[in-house]
């Protein structure tokens, strides 16, 4: 069948074309995909073509739809399924401890075609099963509250007060989580964008602490020295949360992270946490609501990726197939 | 003689029944009917609710929303009167100030409850059309020498147009003192200019400015709002209003959204956007619509030929038929993802529809 998609080229253009999706075979489903979402991955590879194996492709790893045809009845039709973002290789020593471990990790949109397109066909080893009451506009949000959740889970321990720089998705995502599973927590936001710096403010997040330090220092921002700003506003003894991919090397005070004892850990994606986040998103869709703040249709999402560096949206981006 | 019953409905011949925004069959968010804040209340108001759920033994005390409320306009508190929605409002106002005999003037189109609590008092209703979507202000001056209430929403409902602050302080001008003018702004928190209220009623003791918590502040189900106005008119208000006819819940909830502001600031801040997005929309659809100052946009479609095309969504809007605009619909500012698939509904009815109402 031909399906309408957003089609990226080698050279880097971005079209809206149409594309042949070939029948599910057994151990696949055919998904209708109801929304997308954009993440600040998706813009880096718009703008370098990194980590794409196959050209042209279809980018998009936070994927919600509903089954439309799964020749080995795995799944029924008309079932709502979040599309795990994850291709381990399933060879390494990585993946034999967990899938987001593997030495070859590969993403959805980058290695197979994503969810910018009305329909697309996975493995049905990709899908989670939606309980009924989940909002598709809001279960758009799996992927990555999963991927907040496992940073969170990561630590050891949520001490009384937390710093997060960048209140990005991830960075929302986390502060979310961290008001979750540890209500009384002081969290305080550093973030340039005012509309986010707004939304943190929404949610209860503190932007004129008098702390120098704080106990746990989340790098949700990525930018180039973000993880030395994190050293230097870690406490002694305390612990910095990197989960924002930077996208150059950078000199840090590894003198200082020696001295004050601080425990780096980095989180990329998540470990089995998809299936939580998703009940917890139709259990509580008020809770994260806010956090989606634009949604586009699909003749619409090419012009806004253009600007979205640019001009950052206050919260979670999503489109509309 | 009559029975009771025949005496019930003798009471309330020809008076319309309120009839609410139709719910989504599926979620909430989908409901683009009522006006209602898309992202509902924030989270301190949420945990202010379940601590004042542990207490529905103790009557209820308004002092501390009395103070936050009189803090933020800069006012004393014997200035303003809670009540049990902006509603009660309006029949108390009624009560006092209208009756048999006596005249209150509205816009055409109007709000249902400002119409309705006239005919309960049994004053006579005159109705000047709206031009344009707004009021005419110079015809309601005029109206209101012989009339002792003047209803006007602004923004006004279900037009969303609003009266600017020059208008206002000329329309107070020319209405005679004895006239009660109850400026409506429950849709005034979306606005892109407000007027200062607080001069307008030091220089006019016959202002009453009436507030609800039911819009920006995402609180309509709990029924809580206010009014503004000279102390001995609230104190007359008052005296009729009954006892804690504002429940507990409903002033814990308003205490902490007037505490921490930060979410109806942002919520509003989103809505606005949903707004000018939309009618971006309706004007490359070359669709008729009123430019809105509300959490709504009035739009010329026939409710009937939209709503195949809302189906697949469940999305619901309010008919224009019942509010008195025939042929055109209200939409109320939802979530982003919902308003996304009222834009997918619109183009679609638009290419079936390719001549309606350009």
């Amino acid at each position: 069948m031909m399906t309408e998609a957003l089609t990226l080229h080698q050279d880097l253009s971005l079209t809206l074309e149409e594309r042949e999706v070939a029948p599910p075979q057994i151990g696949e489903a055919l998904i209708r995909i109801e929304y997308a979402g954009i993440c600040g991955s998706d813009l880096h590879v718009l703008k370098t073509g990194d980590w794409v194996t196959t050209w042209p492709a279809v980018l998009g790893h936070e994927i919600i739809g509903v089954v439309q045809d799964c020749p080995g009845n795995e799944y029924a039709v008309g079932d709502r399924v979040v599309v795990d973002s994850r291709v381990p290789c399933g060879d390494c020593t990585g993946c034999q401890r967990a899938a987001n471990l593997c030495e070859n990790l590969a993403w959805v949109g980058e290695i197979v075609p994503g969810g910018y397109e009305r329909h697309a066909v996975f493995d049905v080893a990709l899908l989670h099963l939606c309980p009924p009451e989940l909002e598709p506009g809001i279960g758009v949000l799996a992927e990555p509250q999963a991927v907040a959740m496992h940073g969170v889970n990561r630590l050891s321990t949520i001490p009384e007060s937390v710093l997060i720089l960048g209140y990005g998705p991830i960075g929302a995502l986390v502060h979310a989580e961290i008001r979750r599973q540890q209500p009384e927590c002081e969290v305080s936001v550093r973030e340039l964008n005012a509309e986010r710096l707004q939304l943190a403010r929404a949610f209860g997040a503190i932007s004129d602490s008098t702390r120098t330090r704080w106990p746990l220092v989340v790098d949700a921002a990525g930018y180039a020295t973000s993880l030395a700003d994190s050293i230097e506003l870690t406490a002694h003894g305390g612990s910095i949360l990197a989960i924002a991919i930077p996208h150059a090397s950078v000199s840090v005070d590894a003198q200082g992270l020696v001295e004050r004892s601080i425990t780096v850990v980095g989180s990329v994606g998540f470990c089995d946490e998809l299936p939580e986040a998703i009940d917890l998103l139709a259990q509580e869709p008020d809770n994260y609501r806010a956090l989606v703040t634009e949604a586009l249709l699909l003749d619409e999402a090419s012009e806004r990726l253009g600007t979205l560096t640019s001009v950052p949206a206050a919260g979670k981006v999503v489109i509309r197939l | 003689m009559t029975s009771v019953p025949d005496l019930a409905t003798a009471r309330v011949a020809g008076l319309p029944l309120y009839r609410p925004g139709k719910p989504s069959t599926s979620a909430a968010a989908n409901k683009l009917s009522s006006n209602e804040a898309a992202l509902g209340p924030g989270p301190s108001v949420v945990e202010a609710l379940r601590t004042a759920a542990g207490n529905p033994h103790r009557y209820p005390d308004e002092s501390t929303v009395r103070e936050l409320i009189a803090a933020k306009h800069g006012i004393s508190a014997d200035r303003l009167l809670l009540t049990n929605g902006s509603d009660e409002l309006c029949y108390l106002v009624a009560d006092i100030f209208l009756g048999s005999g006596r005249t209150a003037i509205v816009g055409d189109p109007c709000y249902a409850i400002d119409a309705t609590a006239t005919m309960v008092s049994g004053a006579t209703l005159q109705r000047i059309p709206l031009v344009n979507g707004s009021h005419d202000l110079s015809a309601m001056a005029t109206a209101s020498a012989d009339a002792q209430v003047v209803w006007l929403p602004s923004p006004h409902n279900p037009t969303g147009s609003a009266v600017g602050d020059a208008a206002l302080r000329e329309f107070l001008e020319h209405v005679p003192d004895t006239c009660l003018v109850v400026l409506d702004q429950a849709y005034n928190g979306y606005t892109d200019a407000e007027p200062d209220i607080i001069a307008l009623l030091d220089l006019h003791p016959n202002l009453l400015v009436q507030r609800t918590m039911s819009k920006d502040r995402a609180l309509a189900g709990l029924r809580i709002g206010y009014a503004l106005a000279h102390p001995q008119v609230i104190a007359a208000l008052a005296t009729l209003r009954p006892p804690f006819s504002v429940n507990s819940l409903a002033l814990a909830a308003t205490a902490a959204s007037f505490t921490s502001p930060s979410w109806t600031e942002m919520s509003v801040e989103r809505i606005r956007e949903g707004r000018e997005h939309l009618q971006r929309e309706l004007e490359h659809l070359a669709i008729d619509f009123i430019p809105s100052q509300a959490n709504f946009v009035l739009a010329r479609i026939n409710h009937e030929d939209l709503r195949p095309f809302l189906e697949a969504d469940h999305i619901t809007v309010r008919a224009g038929e019942d509010l008195g605009v025939p042929g055109w619909v209200r939409i109320t500012i939802g979530w982003a993802p919902t308003m996304a698939a009222l834009r997918q509904a619109l183009r679609a009815y638009r290419k079936a529809c390719p001549y309606a109402n350009t």
